[in-house]
């Protein structure tokens, strides 16, 4: 134990990973740019190091690059990477009511939360969990994906039938390029950059960054926008914070839960989790979703952060790769000499605990920066928008560039930008549509393999219990929302404040 | 028609195209049950229903001028998208620098902003910044 403490408190150690983690933050809050962009930039000076230092700056850029995309999400709409695609749902509602020093704390302490509660899994449980991961088949990754699209009636504000309608396309959406089965080329009307499908972050980007621009100075115009978001300063007392005890707890599990499903990503985890916080909320409490409520904020970016801890499970234990993030981590581990997997814990005890206690002062460190942060970047809002506006458009077409040095990828922001745009003009929703792109791939692989495997037999879907457990769940979830919406409709009824103005 | 009509019609025509464009994918074989259509046909399908259920709605219920698009400025909107589109050409024939520096300056024009010395600063700050950045510490090359 002397020897694990000895290295991990080493100042090269605590400098790297606090370099790391300021990095992630830095990486992920810049449109385009990513945490796995991040490590895998750094990879090559950590050759050098020594093993522990090494991997301990990877995986502090890891940390550090699930809560940065957090703040540009609650400050400018402008979700810095996949994951902090849901935290603008009530982070930027927040910022625009004029909380977004109490928006961005809740993410950082919720960030922290959701690491240092995964870390601990981590540690405690993570054989017996990686072996409950390596129970998903095909079937059992198709039922979850279809439960994770069954939260559109949640995130589709007061019309779910336009919600259905946008998740729809986006499921389209996702099936532009190779069929994953047999490799047919499909809708791509001759263009090679669509082979290998729409690029996720610059639509991403499009959907949210540009369509806002577009839309801000639109406004400018027309004078709508009368409204200007002001950054004040706001402490949360710890007796607040404990207000929302559940909220971080279910967060964390969820978190935690996805991250060690390989294959699933923290997009799906920041969704279900703000999916199950407006689920179990008090029905009162339920309608302010999508408002600006702490809540909001605290399930998605608890859950993101409770990520890390579940896919260093399988990776660590199984030396599989949840996600891409972890392959580049894995990589890096095998530069080292480090080979993850059974015999790790056994033959490697020593490193395997300084990793543990890396993430915990990972996240330490993380707190930190983002308390300390806050200060600063929460003033971003205080600069006029016709000095901001065009610099984050720019950002945005360059980072979407930057992610695959593709000029196509630029093209797919600035269509995006514009369906994003008029898909607001006539009130629908737009997480629906990022929801479908995300899933899309994962419903159709999966489906197909599950007939492939059972000869066309549907019935496995409903005997394997997972599976059957998390299509009921789905069901239930997708026709309630839309017979009470349809009723409502037909009955006149006003519509629930349930808005969701992302 | 409410103005909202419109754009359930739009998709409508749009999936009935798609539809059009599964038909030409290869049929399924015997080791693939669903083949490549299977799926975007019934994504399709999907969207034809919520699309006709939607129109069906809107005719049903009554008009309220919140369920309205709000009013729609076309001019700037396509001035901004031919800045936008005209920036993301240019990176193709000049150098991204000269394109990003018009793109923010024309942008902040646009908003407005009067004051030379602002327009010009923030350009040559951004341009430098990103120059910084991208080329410099992240070597991408645009």
């Amino acid at each position: 134990m002397e020897q694990v403490l000895a290295q991990v408190f080493e100042m090269q150690t605590l400098v790297l990973v606090f370099a790391g983690v300021f990095l992630g933050v830095v990486f992920s809050a810049i449109p385009g740019l990513t945490a796995t962009m991040g490590i895998a930039l750094l990879i090559p000076y950590t050759f050098s190091l020594p093993q522990v230092p090494a991997i301990s700056m990877l995986l502090g850029i890891y940390i550090g690059g699930m809560y940065g995309g957090s703040i540009t999400a609650i400050l400018i709409r402008t979700p810095g990477t996949p994951s902090a695609a849901a935290t603008l749902l009530d982070g930027y509602p927040m910022a625009a009511k004029g909380q977004a020093g109490k928006a961005l704390n809740y993410a950082t302490i919720g960030s922290f939360v959701g690491g240092i509660i995964s870390c601990i899994i981590l540690i405690l449980i993570a054989p017996q969990l990686a072996a409950f991961g390596l129970k998903f088949g095909p079937a059992e990754f198709f039922a979850l994906a279809v439960f994770g699209l069954s939260i559109v009636g949640t995130i589709s504000g007061k019309n779910v039938v336009k919600g259905l309608i946008v998740a729809g396309v986006g499921l389209f959406i996702a099936t532009i390029g190779m069929d994953p089965i047999g490799g047919v080329a499909r809708f791509t009307f001759g263009s090679i950059n669509l082979t290998s499908g729409v690029s996720f972050i610059p639509a991403l980007i499009g959907l949210f960054a540009v369509s806002q621009v577009i839309k801000e100075i639109e406004e400018k115009a027309t004078g709508h926008n009368k409204k200007k978001i002001k950054y004040k300063r706001e402490r949360i007392s710890l007796k607040e914070t404990f207000s929302y005890w559940k909220e971080f707890l279910r967060a964390s599990v969820i978190g935690t839960f996805i991250g060690i499903i390989p294959g699933t990503g923290t997009s799906i985890a920041t969704f279900l989790s703000y999916n199950e916080s407006k689920r179990f909320a008090k029905p009162e409490r339920r309608k302010e979703y999508g408002k600006g409520i702490p809540e909001g904020v605290i399930a998605t970016e608890t859950s993101n952060n409770a990520v890390t801890g579940g896919a260093l499970i399988p990776l660590l234990t199984l030396g599989i790769p949840g996600d891409v993030v972890t392959a580049v981590i894995l990589g890096g581990l095998l530069i080292q000499g480090v080979t993850p997997g059974p015999l790790l814990f056994q033959n490697n005890g020593p490193l395997v605990y300084s990793l543990f206690i890396t993430l915990i002062i990972a996240n330490i460190f993380m707190l930190l920066i983002g308390l300390f942060a806050v200060r600063f970047v929460g003033k971003i809002v205080d600069v006029p928008k016709n000095v901001l506006l065009p610099i984050v458009v720019t950002l945005c077409f360059i980072g979407s560039y930057s992610l695959s040095n593709n000029l196509f990828d630029v093209w797919v922001a600035l269509a995006f930008g514009v369906i994003g745009y008029l898909l607001e003009k006539f009130n629908y929703p737009l997480p629906p549509l990022i929801l479908g792109i995300i899933l899309g791939p994962i419903i159709e692989s999966n489906l197909r393999r599950t007939i492939i495997e059972s000869s066309g037999d549907l019935s496995v879907f409903f005997t394997r219990p997972i599976s059957a457990v998390f299509l009921t769940i789905a069901i239930v979830s997708f026709l309630y929302p839309l017979f009470k919406d349809l009723w409502r409709k037909l009955k006149g009824k006003e519509s629930i404040e349930e808005d969701i103005p992302a | 028609m409410k103005k909202e009509g419109f754009v359930n019609v739009i998709m409508l025509l749009l999936s009935f195209f798609m539809l059009y464009m599964v038909g030409k994918l290869p049929e399924p074989n015997a080791t693939q049950e669903l083949g490549p259509g299977f799926y975007p046909k019934l994504i399709i399908y999907m969207i034809i229903v919520f699309n006709v259920l939607q129109l069906v709605m809107l005719f049903l219920t009554k008009v309220k001028a919140s369920d309205e698009a709000s009013e729609f400025q076309f001019s700037r909107f396509f001035i901004m998208i031919a800045i936008m589109t005209g920036y993301v050409l240019s990176l193709s024939y000049i150098d991204y620098k000269i394109g990003t520096f018009l793109l923010i300056f024309s942008l902040m024009l646009l908003l407005g902003v009067k004051s030379y010395k602002l327009l010009l600063s923030v350009s040559v700050i951004s341009v430098g910044t990103i120059y910084l950045l991208f080329e410099v510490l992240l070597n991408v090359h645009i």
